[in-house]
């Protein structure tokens, strides 16, 4: 009964918490009950629990997307290595024009104008009307990002209704009131479709039929929704598609077929845009329509379309508009193809927005392009921030700037004082790709400006990061180099003197023998690199037999020194390591160093087996790992951890790595490696982090040596490890080390063994000796 | 770095089949649905916010797949990091549109993840489905469609005592589960 009672109080108390943690998050925990408190925990973890259809519209949208073919992967990567001079692919049309255009041919076009107006919010771009007449030769709509040709009907051209996909991004039930209200008929009511849509259908006064669709549970790529997409209903739509591909080179994206071959839908990307197409049945009937594609060269895709069967309706010629022909497919659809000289769609009205300020430099940039000057076209991550940020930093005076395809910066112009530059944002479905996506430009931009050290100093304070700091160079500039957030280096520099070659030269070559001077003094010893991982076990001789006997180490040095330790070398591949220790029976009191270690070998079963026989325990059998190894792990008696493996390639060690490496495994790998590059000068050359910060793997190089680690995880926890470097100048080193934050081992001084060196710990607790040959070892 | 990394190959070869056949993110999907959600709810207070930050996650995986690569890091810190930069835009939408006119974006809070709390949370998301049917029904109720108790007890018809003993059980038995779900994938890790 008691306990009955317990239950439902905490029942309640628990039913007050959830009431206020939906509330509100981060309500604190109840304190008073641990039982209370721990299933509070549970409650608090349950806010937001996700809606079941929630997961299964957003699934069932993917899907579609899929099958709709936008953005897929499939189709990023053909569009990239699609061929831009055949076909009807493009980086991108000026004007907020795309590819395929709707050629719809009415009766009254001008009332068919009110109607787009109307229900759909269209707005006139232009008409051109009969002289004299209201009946129109030419008009534009623009309805959300698409472009909507018309005309009125004549002997020639009679009217030519067609299906029409609209995309509107919410709202769509208002979107189908309005059109019904503004004298479509409807077919029926928007609906929530299987496919993450919610859709209707209507047929306007005018013939035509639309399906009105917003996505539901899916949202549509960086691209953005296509707010109008013609649909084919044709009889032999895989022939259709075929036919596209082969006149067009149209791009068949997700075609679904059912079981007796009838294509239920398909996406067909033809350049920037696409079309829908399907099999027509009773309810879905053809309606040859007329479609304009928009595209680089006419006459080569007009020559194309002809191979590929197509009917001429007229070769290419030159239009008021542009060059322009067309041709007729088997389904008796037209298709108009029309090159448009870049100068004409640029006046024509559309988003651009230019700085009314600056006189339009079109013309002046395009001749200094073809005459006098490379003009650095940039593509970002983001056009519009970009942008801003020129003009902060360098003080750029935008000249221009096109928006579209989609809600992206198409093409803008700037200029930094004299020099034009271009940009865009990345369109990856084109193979324009900013250095975010590819990882860097190996281009570097040059700019010279009147005072080098006020324009960077300008930069770094609008967020630009310096890569090399201003100074004066041999060859008469002051110059420096600024890396901007958007993945480009600038190279900035101002002329300071005339330098003749010839004193170039003699600078040069004086700067070299310097460097040579500096780089002949040779400090580290032959066989040696700068770093050697020394390993200091109990039985010292034991841990050099072990070497010897798994890895095949070729010793070349033992020495047992006065008070009972021995010091060891061993090579392994092109590694020496240094070893060392006690000896058994002689009382060793010194610290244990153990180490983890990467060796590379030909054959990690054989060592693997090897390491096993000569007394070291297994960490893990050998396996293919998905870095491109086959690694294994073993244990030696002495406690240094060796991960043996054999790099896949062409040759079993990697490129730039070595037979051993020293693996280190610390709690964080930032510190370490801020240690290692302010006491050692050491340089990052890979890190794989996790996006909360785990650097799972990372390399850095210290002169010749890389050295590897991994955050510590499960067994491989740190290990307070010793290394012995040879530097140039221990004192300078030390210092440094120091400066760095170790801490003091053993101050500069001069060994009878011939080596001045000192020590130091990091906080890490790995000691490094530093040392310089100051005469020859015996 | 030998420790066996069964989960890691397994994602990598769904990934891989992913990249070559689109119509297979589903799998991807599944798999990673629940913890993706769990580190976009907890920073994007209201629902709504959370379901667009999710959709736009997984739409931009799917369309940026193909520039996955496999470096050993797992799918799922992908993922994170892909709604780690749509929540940080959407903060900076949010800020700029509150202060028209204001050059910088505002700072936006950088929350560090934690892998832990993210599987924790998103394993409970699961296992909710595991529930015995009445104890269930009551949870999506009251969390997924956050309807009060007395909402709740009208609609099943049933007093708004036994409805928070429904929902004081379900949350134990959900915390059972929990113990016994992370203690089991705690002991994999380390066997």
């Amino acid at each position: 009964m008691a306990e009955q009672n317990y239950s439902e109080q905490l029942g309640e108390h628990l039913e007050r918490f959830v009431d206020a943690v939906i509330a509100t998050p981060r309500v604190p925990l109840p304190n008073a009950d641990a039982e209370l408190a721990s299933l509070a925990r549970i409650a608090a973890d349950l806010r937001g629990l996700p809606r079941e259809d929630f997961k299964d519209r957003l699934k069932a949208g993917l899907i579609r997307r899929v099958s709709m073919g936008t953005g897929t992967p499939v189709a990023a990567e053909k569009a990239a290595s699609a061929e831009p001079q055949d076909g009807a692919r493009t980086t991108s049309l000026p004007g907020g024009r795309h590819t395929i255009a709707p050629y719809i041919i009415v009766r009254r076009a001008s009332d068919f104008i009110e109607f787009l107006k109307a229900a759909f919010g269209g707005t006139e771009r232009f008409r051109f009307p009969r002289p004299g007449s209201d009946f129109i030769m030419h008009a534009e709509v623009a309805v959300g990002n698409s472009i909507i040709e018309l005309a009125d009907a004549n002997e020639q051209y009679p009217p030519a209704p067609q299906t029409l996909h609209l995309y509107v991004p919410d709202a769509v039930d208002a979107v189908y009131s309005r059109a019904v209200a503004a004298g479509a008929t409807a077919i029926h009511p928007p609906a929530d479709q299987a496919w993450g849509d919610r859709m209707g259908a209507l047929r306007d006064g005018f013939g035509n039929v639309w399906y009105v669709a917003m996505p539901k549970g899916w949202t549509p790529g960086p691209e953005g929704l296509r707010a109008i997409q013609p649909y084919l209903h044709v009889r032999g739509a895989a022939k259709m598609i075929t036919f596209l591909e082969d006149a067009f080179g149209a791009e068949a994206q997700g075609v679904a077929k059912s079981p007796d071959g009838k294509v239920l839908h398909s996406t067909i990307q033809i350049g920037d845009w696409s079309i829908e197409v399907d099999d027509a049945h009773e309810q879905l009937e053809p309606m040859p329509c007329h479609l304009h594609l928009h595209v680089p060269d006419a006459d080569a895709l007009y020559a194309r379309a002809m191979r590929a069967g197509a009917t001429s309706i007229e070769a290419p010629t030159d239009k008021p508009y542009g060059r322009s022909g067309g041709v007729r497919d088997a389904f008796g659809n037209s298709w108009f193809i029309t090159t448009t000289p870049e100068r004409m769609t640029a006046q024509a009205p559309d988003k651009a927005a230019t700085n009314a300020a600056e006189p339009s430099p079109r013309t002046t940039l395009a001749e200094e392009s073809e005459t006098k000057a490379v003009t650095p076209y940039l593509c970002v991550s983001d056009a519009a921030a970009a942008l801003e940020f020129y003009k902060k930093a360098f003080g750029a005076i935008e000249t221009m700037r096109l928006i579209g395809p989609g809600p992206k910066i198409g093409h803008a112009e700037f200029r930094i004082g004299k020099a034009s530059v271009m940009l865009s944002d990345e369109f990856p479905e084109f193979g324009a790709l900013s250095p975010h996506s590819v990882g860097g430009s190996p281009v570097r931009l040059r700019l010279y400006v009147p005072d080098v050290d006020a324009f960077v100093s300008r930069a770094v304070n609008a967020g630009a990061t310096i890569v090399r700091p201003v100074k004066d160079e041999f060859y008469g500039d002051r110059s420096g180099q600024i890396a901007d957030p958007f993945g480009y280096t600038w190279s900035v520099a101002t002329r300071k003197e005339e330098v003749s070659a010839e004193e170039m030269q003699r600078r040069i070559d004086a700067m070299m023998k310097e460097f040579e001077q500096e780089s002949a003094k040779t400090f580290v010893p032959r066989g040696f690199r700068t770093v050697q991982p020394y390993l200091v076990a109990a039985d010292g001789p034991a841990l050099l037999d072990f070497v010897k006997d798994a890895f095949d180490a070729e010793e070349t040095c033992r020495i047992f020194g006065p008070s009972g330790g021995v010091h060891g070398e061993a090579r392994i591949g092109d590694t020496m390591l240094m070893l060392g220790g006690g000896v058994p029976g002689q009382g060793f009191t010194g610290k244990l160093k153990p180490a983890a270690l990467h060796v590379y070998v030909e054959d990690t079963d054989a060592v693997y087996a090897k390491a096993l026989a000569a007394g070291a325990t297994s960490m893990g059998a050998p396996q293919d790992h998905e870095y491109g190894e086959r690694g294994a792990g073993v244990k030696d008696p002495a406690g240094n951890y060796w991960y043996i493996a054999t790099h896949k390639g062409k040759s079993y060690i990697p490129e730039g790595l070595h037979s051993v490496n020293s693996y280190l495994h610390p709690l964080r790998a930032e510190p370490m490696i801020r240690f290692l590059k302010g006491a050692f000068g050491a340089q990052e050359i890979a890190k794989y982090a996790s996006p909360d910060g785990v650097v799972h793997h990372a390399q850095v190089r210290i002169v010749d040596t890389v050295i590897e680690m991994g955050e510590a995880h499960g067994p491989y926890q740190p290990m307070e490890s010793m290394f012995y470097l040879y530097v140039p100048d221990v004192d300078a080193v030390y210092q440094r080390a120091l400066a760095a934050g170790a801490k003091i081992q053993q101050e500069p001084k001069n060994q009878q063994y011939g080596d001045r060196n000192a020590a130091v710990t990091d906080a890490f607790g790995n000691t490094w000796y530093i040392a310089t040959p100051v005469r020859d070892a015996q | 770095m030998t420790a066996p990394r069964q989960e890691a190959v397994d994602e990598r070869l769904l990934i891989e089949a992913a990249q070559k056949d689109p119509t297979r993110f589903a799998e991807l999907y599944e798999c990673n649905f629940e913890r993706v959600y769990a580190y976009v709810c907890r920073r994007i207070g209201n629902r709504d916010g959370a379901q667009d930050v999710t959709s736009e996650v997984f739409q931009q995986a799917l369309a940026n797949l193909h520039r996955f690569e496999w470096r050993g890091v797992p799918f799922t810190a992908w993922l994170l990091r892909i709604a780690a930069n749509a929540i940080a835009d959407r903060w900076r939408r949010s800020s700029r549109e509150q202060q028209p006119g204001e050059d910088d974006p505002q700072p936006y809070p950088v929350d560090p993840v934690n892998i832990e709390e993210v599987e924790r949370r998103a394993m409970l998301f699961r296992l909710v489905a595991t529930l015995p049917a009445d104890q269930r029904r009551v949870i999506e109720m009251r969390f997924a469609e956050e309807k009060s108790i007395r909402e709740i007890a009208a609609e099943l018809n049933r007093s708004e005592g036994a409805v928070k003993q429904l929902q004081f059980r379900g949350i134990q038995s959900l915390r059972a589960q929990l113990e016994t779900s992370l203690g089991k994938k705690l002991g994999e890790a380390n066997g």
